[in-house]
């Protein structure tokens, strides 16, 4: 009897430990990380709930989203929006006018468009060269009603962000991130399927391919690309033959050619080993740098509380007629979570990196090595 | 039964350690190329730039050819097949493209050194700067092929551009040595990488079965040669603070740096151990600024593989920056990683007037500007 017991509380010993093993939360699972920088880097004034997604136009503005809130979202991290008035906004950092810091712009609503519920996730740019009109598209998760893609104009003079429409379909589930092809025509990734809060758990416990990549040709929305695990970030090479989706759960990366007719074909699957958030294609379109999380579980944590830190990497990836070349990859910035938690973007303008987060500060380095 | 839970625990004992090795190995690790500025190869210096010192004026030492007893035999015939030999080289760092000069090596006739013998691994200067020539004293540790591990002494001669050979140390408290330092004419410290030194098995026994019998020998004319300090595993490079009041010591498979305070009578307290997560070699002080520069092997596995076969497999480099205040260790900062295209297998490295030299144990000696903030 005794023996039994025996062998009961050694088999007890090695589930334990192994359990333990397994289940060991992220607490160091970047301690092999070192952190570096291209330059001097400090925190951008005016940004304290997040930059989550940012695109700077030929000139050095750089237009950012802040105040990000999804359906689904952790209590700690809606506790903080809510607690500090975090309004979901769209800032302006002008990178000619550094001074100025980064500033909310006042958005202008139209018929469809209510503020009060408007979060912004990823946002993609058409530049106008010729009088700085820009337009904006953004992501929003619409408290209480359903994703929608919020298209505004950009008013130089006032600089106010004129609304001009709404788009949204059966096609959007849980949206994260667009790329704008041309006026009113763009892809768009559902990173997950279901709005019910219990099923998008069961989606994400059993990692159910069930994110897509959707396209919207000015009237109505298609799909694209089905059967993906969370796609988030995506963006198009400067000639526009290109598309690239991150996907981090996987720690990988897909790009696509993008034939006559919008329909996509994928010429490369790429491991990153780590959790690349969005992209942002260089002035020139020779590289694609990407905002990353190093370790999933540390970003989760810093989701459910936002008071966590949580490791931040910027990496450059060089592009090669289309593909990324993955020989040449290096990475530009990494940080521990002190100056900027949970990277999720970065962009170069005139040898500066800017570096923004999920839900903490905008970050700008000043570089003496080539970005 | 007792029988029975025992060895079954003994069995459990050894998977945990298995695991745990293999763990180190870093399989699993994946790190990002950066570079802190343009990097170029040194020319001339194809076999070797294990260890270094600086001096405050840019002064270099760098010690190249290096082999050891417990490396395999296939490193061996890539030693004797490419001709490789131990040297030394000096280098000015404050030149604007600094260039390796090989130093020649004078004996004296009733001496045991031999030139064909040298394999030169850690390296420690005592500078001199009386009567305004420097005739630095020099230490160096040497791994002469199927002999025990000792330590040589020389006199730098700046006006001949050579070393002068003039004493050899040898002792039985000398095992395995890997790095020295020193901290007078005829004093130094050392470390013992390994106890064990007679048979290949045995050292890569005691090597991987993490037993602490590495450690820190002292040698002064007065006591002869003392352990300072005890039961470490795997001590690799050992450096001074300016002040002579902080010892610095790297461990390589234990994955850290600890921080000794010198006592009056050079007996070392521990003061401080800071966990690397990387594998480091050799440390090189500022001698501008008191921090350190590291030169460490991030992925062990290929490391083991290059030192088998060093033309075959490359190895990743990392070079660590640690600030030290008043002999703390404040921060880490990673200031180059290289996938082991550039170099393979760095053992050192420092930083002077905004250029990174990097030694590797086998391969090259690499120049980078240091255009990020130091």
């Amino acid at each position: 009897m005794i023996g039994g017991a025996v062998k009961v509380g050694i088999a007890a010993i090695i589930v334990y430990k192994i359990a333990e093993f397994l289940l060991r939360p992220g607490a160091d699972a970047d301690v092999h990380f070192k952190k570096h920088y291209p330059g001097e880097c400090r925190q951008v004034k005016g940004i304290d709930f997040g930059s989550e997604d940012l695109e700077v136009t030929k000139d050095g503005l750089a237009f950012i989203t802040s105040g990000l809130w999804f359906p689904g979202a952790p209590k700690g991290f809606t506790d903080m929006i809510t607690n500090n008035n975090a309004k979901g906004s769209i800032f302006l950092y002008d990178f000619n006018k550094p001074d100025l810091g980064a500033r909310k712009l006042k958005l202008i609503p139209s018929k469809h468009f209510d503020p009060e519920i408007f979060h912004p996730h990823g946002i993609s740019l058409l530049e106008d060269e010729a009088n700085g009109e820009h337009l904006l598209y953004v992501v929003s998760h619409r408290k209480g009603k359903d994703d929608a893609v919020e298209k505004f104009r950009y008013s130089p003079k006032t600089n106010e962000l004129i609304h001009v429409n709404s788009f949204a379909g059966d096609e959007l589930h849980i949206t994260n991130d667009l790329a704008v092809i041309s006026e009113d025509k763009f892809y768009i990734t559902n990173m997950m399927y279901f709005k019910n809060p219990y099923l998008s758990i069961i989606e994400n416990l059993l990692a159910l391919h069930v994110g897509s990549l959707v396209f919207f040709n000015g009237t109505g929305f298609t799909t694209a690309i089905t059967g993906m695990r969370g796609p988030n970030g995506v963006s198009l090479s400067r000639d526009r033959k290109n598309l690239y989706v991150n996907l981090p759960f996987t720690g990988s990366m897909k790009v696509f050619d993008i034939k006559a007719d919008y329909s996509l074909t994928e010429i490369q699957s790429l491991l990153l080993y780590t959790g690349a958030d969005n992209l942002h294609v260089s002035q020139s379109g020779d590289a694609l740098y990407t905002g990353a999380h190093p370790v999933l579980s540390k970003i989760m944590e810093h989701i459910s509380d936002p008071s966590q830190k949580a490791p931040s990497s910027v990496l450059k990836l060089p592009l090669n007629n289309g593909k990324v070349d993955t020989e040449k990859i290096t990475e530009l910035f990494y940080d521990h979570g002190e100056l900027i938690s949970g990277s999720s973007v970065a962009a170069v303008h005139n040898n500066q990196l800017l570096i923004g987060s999920v839900i903490h500060k905008l970050v700008i380095c000043d570089a003496n090595i080539k970005l | 039964m007792y029988g029975r839970i025992a060895s079954f625990s003994i069995l459990l004992f050894a998977l945990q350690h298995v695991i745990r090795l293999i763990y180190s190995l870093g399989y699993h690790l994946h790190y990002y190329q950066h570079y802190p500025g343009p990097c170029y190869q040194v020319e001339s210096i194809e076999f070797g730039s294990g260890n270094f010192f600086t001096l405050p004026d840019g002064t270099t030492f760098i010690t190249s050819g290096l082999s050891m007893n417990i490396l395999s035999r296939s490193y061996q015939s890539h030693y004797s097949r490419n001709n490789i030999s131990g040297a030394i080289y000096c280098m000015n760092l404050r030149t604007q493209v600094p260039v390796v000069s090989r130093l020649a090596i004078k004996v004296s006739e009733d001496t045991s050194f031999r030139q064909d013998k040298f394999r030169p691994h850690g390296i420690s200067v005592w500078p001199n700067y009386d009567t305004g020539i420097r005739h630095h004293v020099v230490y160096v540790v040497n791994h002469p092929p199927k002999e025990a591990d000792r330590i040589e002494k020389f006199v730098y001669d700046p006006e001949e551009n050579l070393l002068r050979h003039v004493k050899t140390f040898t002792s039985s408290k000398l095992r395995v040595v890997y790095d020295v330092l020193a901290i007078g004419e005829d004093s130094f410290y050392a470390t013992n990488f390994l106890y064990e030194q007679q048979s290949w098995f045995t050292m890569l026994l005691e090597l991987f079965s993490l037993m602490p019998w590495s450690n820190v020998v002292l040698y002064s004319e007065s006591g002869g040669y003392r352990t300072v300090v005890t039961g470490l595993t795997s001590a690799t490079g050992i450096v001074m603070s300016h002040c002579g009041m902080f010892v610095y010591v790297l461990m390589c498979l234990s994955s850290e740096i600890r921080v000794y305070k010198r006592q009056e009578d050079d007996s070392l307290i521990l003061q401080q151990y800071y966990p690397l997560h990387t594998h480091p070699d050799g440390a090189v002080l500022d001698p501008v600024t008191g921090d350190l520069f590291v030169g460490a092997h991030p992925i062990l596995h290929q490391f083991l593989r290059h030192l088998d076969k060093p033309w075959q497999h490359k190895a990743s480099s990392q070079v660590l920056h640690i600030r030290v205040t008043n002999g703390n260790i404040t921060s880490v900062t990673e200031l180059l990683f290289d996938e082991g295209d550039l170099i393979s297998g760095s053992s050192a490295a420092v930083v002077f007037e905004k250029k990174l030299l990097v030694g590797s144990f086998i391969d090259k000696l690499v120049i980078c500007d240091v255009n990020v903030p130091i």
